[in-house]
């Protein structure tokens, strides 16, 4: 099993280079079938790791490859970790992935970057299978890197696009510094542990518990809390948590493929991965899982206000992302990481359903984003308009759907808990439900219902087989992953062995039997209702009477402002944080860098020594007396230093 | 009788071969330039694998005490042998000098190294001194047509002549104080530090910092450089330096260990000043062989202060940096030599410009021997520089080493500006094809990957200098 996770690593880093050095050079079919069967091949590997897994729970290898290297005394090495939770994120990130390419083969088709685009999301691939296979925190933290790196190469992918380097800038720059955070909090834990490894971590996180990290004089806070304060911090900037969640909808920029497979599946998901990965040491700072659920909850509600009134079609779905990548932590903040974990699962396959399903719609019209000038395509793009409802219905938790059953889990195990901070994240995921369903289908009413409101409608229609393959292919999963997987995965024992985590009756506060009795059991709660009610305000706001949220926001001309305008995130970070930043570091520059270490370190330094050099230069007359006279001069100076010395 | 023969015969090899020379050219009257280059590749070949058995062999004393065979005699002469197979390899043809005469005092020369290397006598020493000096006067002026040359030898004349001449003063001090001239009996009765005794060693100190070319004896070093023709500087810059390592070493450690405080002082003293000035003067050179005597300034500075450590380790480095430094040099300058036309001869640094669009590879070569003179990683001049400053540093001398480590960032600007001439400034002129032969393109090739092959692998020739510095009983 080791040589096997080895080759399904390594497969689409292959790929990738392979398009990337010589694809260009041969064809496009080479390109894509290159790294799509790199990626099948990883996919095929992960899935009969799987299998394996559910006939032989007791599976488990933690392996080091090599050691990389030795600096006194302490040894970093690669290695690969495969248990439950690796193997389950191995298959949804391979699954996700290939459809991706797939989908892409006809998105890309006519792009100059083929190629290009094909190396990076295989690249990008490798490097999510380096950060969920590590067993070690630095081997996580480069894969971390590494997505990352190859998420601002992908949302810059459009790099004439004057947009698009702002964008992959805005998301380089907040994603470091989360990644300050997280390495930060690498270093606490390696401070005081000595070592990076998993096990080894998790066997010594007493030692975490009992040290003391002082701030300042006299005041000091325990190495667990801050260690896992600072992981999360890192986990924000990934998973695009408030207020680090700026560079979400602004990755945007980039082609609709990569929305779906980095900005919503998988490298999104990384910082609830590592979270859940660590939950060993969340389990042991209640402060720590305090500020995940309230900063989860608030990011799942904010997140949420603020999909309603956008009107770029991607933009509503990045905001749902990052709405219910606060639910995940809001559920890790509970210590329900199964139920955080499976909601990251079946928000892969909905989330990435409905990005392609945009996607689908966008390249029928031509690269037209506003929802505005849409509407009516159901009659014209029957397929993507059903790929489009599954996801929506998946996405808003509609009994039945998978959405429904991790978001049903997640919110019981808020209800029933009694974290601090929980009473108010249970209102606002509530009040989210609502809010998710609202958004959710103003969307699908104004793409797909009523009146169309572009031009040119005689000439639409659906896309290509390419591109309809893998909505279908994401269709299965998002209706009916869950009800195989539900009961074993988030109630069942499955991560028990990578995830620490209380029993499940104590967690949900009641006794799981299965699939249809928790679908009857969620009726005696308000979330479906809720949900209801929010399709319902959407039909009547978006199809009934669409003159009715015009008056709406007129009538709230303060509160839509606000919320156009995004809570005026970006308005802070542009004109307090980067203004006043940009300042500083003029001012570093103009004084520091141009006069201390340019005008007089280096270039003084320069023109001095030039100068001596022309000085020291004249000792070479070339009159052979000088030369001469030198040498006695040298003589008399040494006899002279003997003599005087004796 | 075979007994008493065998540690001598490389230098009876080296006889018999200059014989045989003089003998083709007197009779051959226009000596085909092969004939002499195979006779004194062969010699050379010979005396190479004559030496290379004796390394090995017990120290032996011959001729009642003029002659030593110890493993730094041995271990020198085939560092001296190989480094003149490897000039005369490279040498062109250019119907402006003799080829053949340059061959054949090039041999002459390597005989006197030879000697020095072997002596245990002062009187031995001053024979081998002066066979060399006098045949590098040769090599100088052979270009006969050129005023440059000429100059450049006359000086170098003279101021060889005054720095024998204070040489020899020293040595006609020591005879006076002890009454001889055998190495191991002055290494004997030499006990208390007397000032004659210092100044005698002063004097002596100065003939060696002439030949080494240590400010203030450097000035003839520019002036031969760039006056001499490119093979000729391509041997002056390297084998006499294996030579001074030798004179230095026989005198200073065999002979006067017991007052090292004094010649620790002024070799540190020496050192320092070459470092500094002589890397100062080097940044404001045009022409790239007077560039590369300023750089050999600099570098004989580091090799000092090596020694300056006055520690076993220090020697140790030193030697290593100097058959480092030989080996760079020389392919800086085989990479002009090849470059040179009869028409024309790449001296200027603006004559590299563009030089990669043209001559790729042997660009690259250049980079190897630039980079490696500013002890850039992996090359061999990394390890030369770097054990020399960790011997610096382990012998508490780290203000030292620090300013050791500026003058190399100091030395690192001319080189960085011959690799940018090389692959930034564009120009319209043409280097023109070179009339080099496979076998120079062979040599320079060669002998520019062993900079990165010992770059990367250091240890043999590490071990090399170790046994060699290691086999002397008198350093602790």
């Amino acid at each position: 099993m080791y040589e096997l996770s080895l080759i399904a690593l390594i497969t689409p880093l292959v790929g990738g280079l392979l398009a990337g050095l010589i694809g260009s050079k041969v064809n496009k079919s080479f390109t894509h079938w290159i790294t799509t069967l790199g990626i099948f091949i990883s996919f095929s590997i992960s899935c009969w790791i799987l299998v394996e897994v559910f006939l032989n729970p007791s599976l488990f290898l933690n392996q080091n490859i090599y050691e990389w290297m030795s600096i006194a005394g302490f040894n970093f090495k690669a290695g690969i970790l495969i248990d439950h939770l690796t193997v389950s994120m191995m298959a949804v990130v391979t699954f996700i992935s290939l459809m991706v390419h797939i989908y892409s083969i006809g998105y890309m088709h006519d792009d100059p970057g083929y190629h290009r685009f094909f190396c990076y999301i295989s690249l990008f691939t490798f490097a999510m299978l380096l950060l969920v296979m590590s067993n070690n925190l630095l081997q996580l933290f480069f894969g971390w890197e590494g997505v990352g790196l190859m998420s601002y190469l992908l949302i810059g992918f459009w790099y004439k696009k004057e947009s698009a380097i702002q964008a992959n800038f805005k998301a380089f720059i907040v994603n470091r510094v989360g990644d300050m955070g997280l390495l930060l909090g690498i270093a606490v834990i390696f401070s005081i542990i000595g070592s990076l490894d998993y096990q080894t971590i998790f066997n010594s996180s007493t030692e975490l518990v009992k040290a003391k990290i002082s701030i300042t004089n006299g005041y000091s806070v325990s190495a667990i809390t801050l260690a896992c304060l600072l992981l999360f911090f890192g986990a924000m900037g990934k998973s695009a948590q408030m207020p680090l969640h700026v560079w979400l909808p602004d990755s945007m920029e980039g082609p609709t493929p990569i929305s779906a497979l980095i900005h919503a599946a998988t490298m999104v998901t990384a910082g609830v991965y590592m979270v859940a990965r660590m939950s060993p040491l969340f389990e042991l700072s209640s402060v720590a899982l305090s500020v995940v659920l309230i900063v989860g909850a608030t990011t799942a509600l904010c997140a949420g206000l603020l999909g309603i009134v956008m009107c770029d079609i991607k933009r509503i779905i990045a905001y749902s992302t990052i709405s219910q990548l606060g639910y995940m932590m809001v559920a890790a903040g509970v210590s329900a990481y199964s139920a955080s974990v499976f909601h990251l699962m079946t928000h892969a396959f909905f989330k990435s359903l409905l990005f392609l399903a945009a996607g689908s719609v966008i390249i029928a019209l031509h690269h037209e984003q506003d929802i505005r000038k849409m509407g009516g395509l159901k009659q014209y793009m029957p397929i993507t308009y059903l790929a489009a409802l599954i996801g929506s219905l998946s996405l808003i938790g509609f009994p039945g759907f998978a959405g429904f059953f991790s978001k049903d889990a997640l919110i019981e195990a808020v209800a029933h808990s009694s974290t601090v901070g929980s009473e108010f994240a249970y209102y606002c995921v509530l009040i989210g439900v609502f809010v998710t369903a609202l958004y959710t289908f103003r969307f699908l009413f104004m793409v797909f219902h009523g009146q169309t409101r572009f031009k040119g409608g005689e000439q639409i229609k659906e896309s290509s087989w390419v591109i309809l393959i893998p909505l279908i292919l994401l269709s299965i999963p998002s209706i009916l992953i869950a009800w195989p997987t539900f009961g074993v995965l988030v109630f069942g024992d499955f991560f028990s062995d990578s995830i620490r985590q209380i029993s499940s009756y104590e967690l949900f506060g009641f006794e799981y039997q299965s699939p249809l009795s928790f679908l009857i059991h969620s009726f005696s709660g308000p979330v479906i209702y809720l949900s209801v009610i929010g399709i319902f305000a959407a039909w009547v706001g978006y199809i009934k009477k669409p003159e009715l949220p015009y008056k709406i926001s007129n009538q709230f001309t303060t509160i839509h402002r606000v919320l156009v305008n995004k809570f005026y995130f970006d308005h802070f970070y542009e004109n307090v944080i980067a203004k006043n930043t940009a300042k500083l570091g003029s001012a570093f520059w103009k004084f520091g860098d141009i006069k201390i270490i340019d005008d007089f370190l280096v270039n003084g330094t320069a023109i001095r020594i030039q100068k001596l050099s022309t000085i020291t230069k004249k000792m070479q007359t070339g009159y052979i007396y000088h030369y001469a006279l030198m040498m006695v001069i040298g003589l008399s100076l040494l006899l002279a230093w003997v003599i005087i010395k004796s | 009788m075979i007994n008493i023969i065998k540690p001598i015969i490389p230098e009876l090899t080296l006889a018999a071969g200059i014989c045989l020379m003089v003998l083709v050219n007197s009779f051959i009257r226009t000596p085909h330039r092969s004939t002499s280059q195979i006779l004194a590749v062969l010699t050379l070949v010979i005396a190479t694998a004559t030496a290379v058995p004796l390394f090995n062999h017990d120290v032996e004393i011959l001729f009642n005490g003029q002659f030593i065979i110890d493993p730094l005699a041995i271990g020198l002469k085939i560092s001296a042998y190989v480094a003149v197979l490897l000039v005369v390899l490279s040498t062109t043809i250019n119907e402006k000098i003799n080829q053949s005469e340059i061959l054949l005092i090039e041999l002459f020369a390597t005989l006197g190294i030879s000697i020095i290397c072997s002596a245990a006598n002062l009187l031995t020493i001053y024979l081998g001194l002066e066979t060399l000096a006098l045949s590098l006067y040769g090599l100088v002026a052979a270009n006969k047509n050129s005023i440059e040359s000429t100059e450049a030898a006359m000086k170098f004349f003279i101021l060889g002549v005054i720095a024998s001449a204070i040489f020899l003063y020293g040595i006609s001090l020591i005879y006076g104080i002890y009454g001889t001239l055998n190495i191991n009996l002055l290494n004997v009765m030499i006990v208390n530090n007397t000032l004659e005794l210092k100044i005698a060693v002063g004097f002596i100190l100065c003939g060696i910092a002439f030949k080494f070319g240590a400010i203030p004896f450097h000035s003839w070093v520019p002036d031969t450089y760039q006056g001499a023709s490119t093979p000729v500087a391509l041997f002056i810059s390297t084998a006499p330096k294996i030579a001074a390592f030798a004179l230095l070493y026989r005198l200073l450690i065999d002979a006067f260990i017991s007052i090292s405080e004094t010649w620790v002082v002024m070799i540190y003293a020496l050192g320092m000043i070459s470092l500094i000035i002589g890397n100062l003067i080097a940044i404001s050179q045009n022409n790239f062989k007077r560039l590369l005597g300023y750089s050999a300034i600099g570098h004989i500075g580091f090799i000092f202060l090596g020694i300056a450590t006055g520690t076993k380790d220090g020697l140790e480095s030193s030697l290593f940096y100097l058959l480092i430094y030989v080996l760079m040099t020389m392919v800086a300058f085989m990479v002009i030599e090849v470059l040179s036309s009869k028409h024309r001869e790449v001296k200027l640094l603006k004559d590299f410009k563009d030089l990669n669009s043209s001559h790729p590879w042997l660009s690259l070569i250049m980079l190897f021997s630039m980079c490696s003179m500013i002890g850039i990683p992996p090359f061999a001049g990394f390890y030369a520089k770097w054990s020399v400053l960790s011997s610096l540093v382990e012998a508490n001398m780290v203000y030292t080493a620090i300013i050791a480590i500026l003058m190399t960032v100091v030395a690192a600007f001319y080189y960085l500006r011959v690799i940018w001439f090389i692959y930034f400034e564009k120009t319209n002129q043409e280097i023109g094809q070179p009339e080099s032969t496979i076998l120079q393109k062979a040599v320079v090739s060669f002998t520019g990957i062993a900079i990165l092959l010992i770059g990367l692998y250091p240890k043999p020739i590490l071990d090399f200098c170790r046994q060699i510095i290691s086999s002397n009983l008198l350093l602790d």
